[in-house]
């Protein structure tokens, strides 16, 4: 025991007694909007007021901060307050769609830094200033749990990815595939997940909208379930995705990459604008349908990531570096431009299972 | 100074041993053509017998035949006349006192140079009871008292075999208390009974009143707050640890026997885990065990949690404690240490009280108390919760009591200064130090999982009997029959 003392007090000196904080002396920030401004950054943080409301449900209250750095920002909010804000428990940062086009490579590495950080924090880019979004739901409490929840259940249906902020930094540092993260749009009845936001390396390259999102995590396999409408107005027929598997070939010369892709739906048939029993001939007619509108979205997906975005969102690059490295070495440097050359091709297989319990 | 064949000189000696003592009778007694007052019988008031006294002694002496002549008289006394079962002479003032006070009866003679000292204990002593700290709902109830014979009877009927040894030996250079060794011969691991016996030797006291007195004395690592001698009330836990081949000492005057080797497997083992069914014995001994472990965890890592890691807190679950914070002026650390001293405070206070005023003492202290704490702010109810329950599975292992409080407090200061890395640095500690500790040349930690991982006989759980091949026979010498 003698022998071990001065160990214990050795191991005492090299831990961090400076990382003590009581609650009480933290600001729990729920939330951040983070928009870029000619002098640095400003941010709105939402707070989880704990003085407020009741036990169970704590109120909120808002802080907004600027600095020239998000370090120096969040800084001068504590000397405001007294109080060191905590991103432990932040559900949802929202950056502004400005910043995201000058680079969120700075908000990724302060995240990543600071100890209190999760790494399954949600990120997602607005339409607009970020601040707005906040500022628009300032009157509800928890705005930034709300929205989080959104994204979780966005993320599930395939309206927008779920892409925790560990998941984002994975495919920013992987080579051959791009980041992509949620969108939150305002309208009029409040702030919606839903679409895409398209990333080039750590800039804003694009946006795509839900119907669209939702092919490329079908693509991407990240899809578990959600809703495929096709057909408008009274035609329109309505499948629930019980399962999608994804089946991705590359190959190639380096001046013609090729990706064929399998996808692979079992549906059940959830709203029809034709009553009655769901015959054979029924059943195959539909699954013709989706097999066809998902092709076809993809097709429009393909065109959007070659020529209007030039990103390779879907992720065949990392495809053949993993799977063909010598391929890869020659095409890897111009990646951009080699994947808006590739010729991507999608075979969709859908099939139905049952007639769903709207047609009981 | 040697007795006197005069009995008044031998009789002033008793008085002058004896002055100012009024327990101590003198009773001259004059048998039928004897000289007057030719015998004469001294015992202590309250220590004797007195029926068998009258009856056995003085009856007898009163009424006997005058010996022939030539015979030796104190031994035609002793053999004919007095009626005790056990009758001895001594010419040794020292033995004679120190028999007198234990309750014999002296008796000289005059004309003779020796005293009979005759046994006519009969002092008061507690009936047999089931021990407070031990009970049992299934399996014997009996458990030991004060009174060295009885305790060793008790064990005796538990163990009927010749190889049950008992050596005698006395301790406390004022207080003589009568100890006895046990163990069976053939299964007692011999170094561990050598060393017993050696550090008995060492012994140096005035008083022994309890078999702590020894323990302290004996004991490895007399600074640790695990115990490396294992305590117990009951005979049949004394009868199975010897057949373990572990050592015993009984000491007179308390009910608690001491057992030798003492390792830390023990203290999570119940009486009880025996005589109920081996599944429920297991569960009840992992709960045990689990409790031991949070008692001494769950505040040090709920305060690590509040102050260095509240990221790894579900977000409702901090809200709901940054709630319950609001308003408390103390920093976590003070606030489990002063609910933890007004536990323990309680606990203290409701051991030293009569049990009525005991469960009084804990619904004020805890319901009242604590609910008004909380109200006032002194307290967060989080806390409080905390607080209790690592006080109530502190409770589930009363041998480890004292290592809990003295654990639970150290892990708490490391803690503070560096969240879970100084509850790790802590547990780790812990674990060497537990590995370090021998009991009588035994390791601490023998026969428990955290050292013979294959062994699952009978330590982490209770296997069925019939599959028990050598759990407990770490230190036995004889094969299972």
């Amino acid at each position: 025991m003698k022998k071990l003392l001065p160990l214990l007090a050795w191991c005492l000196m090299l831990c961090g007694c400076g990382d003590y904080r009581e609650l009480d002396s933290r600001d729990i920030v729920a939330g951040m909007a983070v928009d870029r401004t000619d002098d640095g950054y400003s941010l709105l943080l939402e707070i989880a007021d704990v003085t407020a409301g009741s036990d169970d449900n704590p109120g909120a209250r808002w802080l907004g901060l600027q600095g020239t750095s998000l370090a120096a920002a969040i800084e001068n909010g504590a000397g405001g307050t007294g109080r060191q804000a905590y991103l432990g428990h932040t559900q949802m940062v929202i950056v502004g769609d400005e910043t995201a086009r000058s680079g969120i490579d700075d908000l990724l590495g302060y995240f990543q830094r600071t100890a209190d950080v999760h790494m399954t924090l949600a990120m997602a880019v607005a339409d607009g200033e970020a601040a707005e979004v906040y500022r628009q739901n300032e009157d509800e409490t928890h705005a930034a749990f709300d929205l989080a929840r959104a994204a979780v259940q966005a993320g599930k249906t395939g309206l927008a990815p779920a892409m925790p902020l560990y998941r984002f930094v994975a495919d920013r540092l992987d080579e051959g595939v791009e980041g992509i993260l949620p969108c939150v749009t305002q309208t009029d009845a409040g702030a919606h997940v839903t679409g895409a936001a398209l990333f080039r390396g750590d800039v804003l390259a694009g946006r795509l909208d839900g119907e669209l999102t939702q092919t490329l995590l079908m693509a991407r396999g990240l899809l578990d379930r959600g809703v495929l409408t096709v057909g408008g107005g009274e035609d329109a027929v309505s499948f629930d995705i019980r399962s999608c598997s994804v089946d991705l070939k590359t190959g190639g010369q380096p001046d013609q990459i090729e990706a064929q892709y399998t996808i692979s739906l079992t549906l059940e048939l959830s709203q029809s604008g034709q009553d009655g029993e769901l015959s054979a001939e029924r059943r195959r007619e539909y699954e013709q349908l989706a097999a066809r509108t998902v092709e076809e979205r993809f097709q429009t997906l393909c065109m959007e990531l070659q020529n209007n975005y030039r990103v390779d969102s879907l992720g065949i690059g990392r495809q053949i570096h993993r799977r063909d490295p010598v391929l890869w070495a020659q095409v890897g440097p111009d990646w951009g431009s080699a994947f808006s050359d590739c010729r991507i091709t999608a075979q969709v297989d859908a099939a139905l299972l049952g007639g769903g319990r709207s047609l009981e | 100074m040697p007795v006197s064949a005069d009995l008044n000189q031998n009789i002033a000696q008793m008085k002058k041993l004896f002055d100012r003592d009024k327990t101590m009778i003198t009773r001259r007694v004059t048998p039928p053509g004897w000289p007057e007052g030719a015998i004469c019988l001294f015992f202590c008031d309250g220590m004797v017998n007195a029926t068998s006294i009258n009856e056995n002694l003085i009856r007898p002496l009163t009424l006997m035949a005058p010996p022939a002549k030539g015979v030796d008289r104190l031994r035609y006394l002793e053999e004919s006349v007095v009626q005790t079962n056990e009758a001895r002479q001594s010419d040794d003032w020292n033995d004679l006192v120190y028999s007198m006070v234990y309750g014999d009866t002296i008796l000289f003679c005059s004309g003779c140079e020796k005293a009979l000292v005759l046994n006519t204990k009969g002092f008061a002593m507690r009936g047999i009871q089931e021990p407070d700290g031990e009970t049992v709902l299934k399996g014997p109830r009996e458990g030991f008292t004060e009174g060295i014979l009885r305790n060793l009877s008790m064990l005796r009927r538990k163990l009927r075999v010749s190889e049950l040894k008992q050596e005698y030996l006395t301790l406390g250079t004022v207080s003589k208390t009568v100890c006895a060794l046990c163990y069976i011969d053939g299964v007692v691991d011999q170094k561990v009974l050598a060393e017993v016996r050696s550090r008995l030797k060492t012994v140096d006291m005035d008083g022994v009143f309890d078999s702590n007195y020894v323990a302290e004395m004996i004991r490895d690592h007399k600074k640790s707050p695990f115990k490396t001698i294992g305590t117990t009330e009951r005979p049949d836990v004394v009868a199975a640890k010897l057949l373990e081949g572990r050592v015993a000492l009984f000491v007179d005057g308390t009910p608690v026997v001491l057992t030798m080797p003492g390792i830390l497997i023990e203290s999570f083992q119940s009486s009880e885990d025996y005589y109920v069914g081996f599944q429920f014995a297991a569960i009840s001994r992992i709960l045990r065990m689990a409790g031991f472990f949070l008692a001494i965890s769950v505040v040090p890592i709920y305060i690590a949690l509040m102050t260095f890691h509240a990221e790894m807190l579900p977000t409702p679950l901090l809200l709901s404690i940054a709630s319950a914070r609001q308003g408390v002026p103390f920093p976590s650390v003070l606030e489990a240490l002063g609910l933890l001293t007004a536990f323990d405070l309680l606990r203290e206070a409701g051991t030293r009280t009569p049990s009525a005023i005991g469960q009084t003492l804990s619904i004020v202290g805890g319901l009242v108390v604590g609910s008004a704490a909380v109200e006032a702010r002194f307290a967060s109810a989080p806390m409080v919760i905390i607080i209790a329950f690592s006080g109530i599975t502190g409770l589930m292992i009363p041998k480890l009591k004292s290592a809990v409080i003295i654990i639970r407090l150290g892990l708490i200061a490391l803690v503070s200064c560096a969240g879970l890395y100084g509850y790790l640095i802590g547990m780790a500690a812990l674990l060497a130090h537990l590995a370090s500790m021998q009991s009588f040349g035994v390791n601490m930690l023998a026969s428990s999982p955290l050292a013979e991982l294959g062994n699952h006989e009978d330590s982490l759980m209770r296997v069925p009997f019939a599959r028990m091949k050598k759990s407990g026979r770490f230190l036995s010498r004889r094969e299972r029959t």
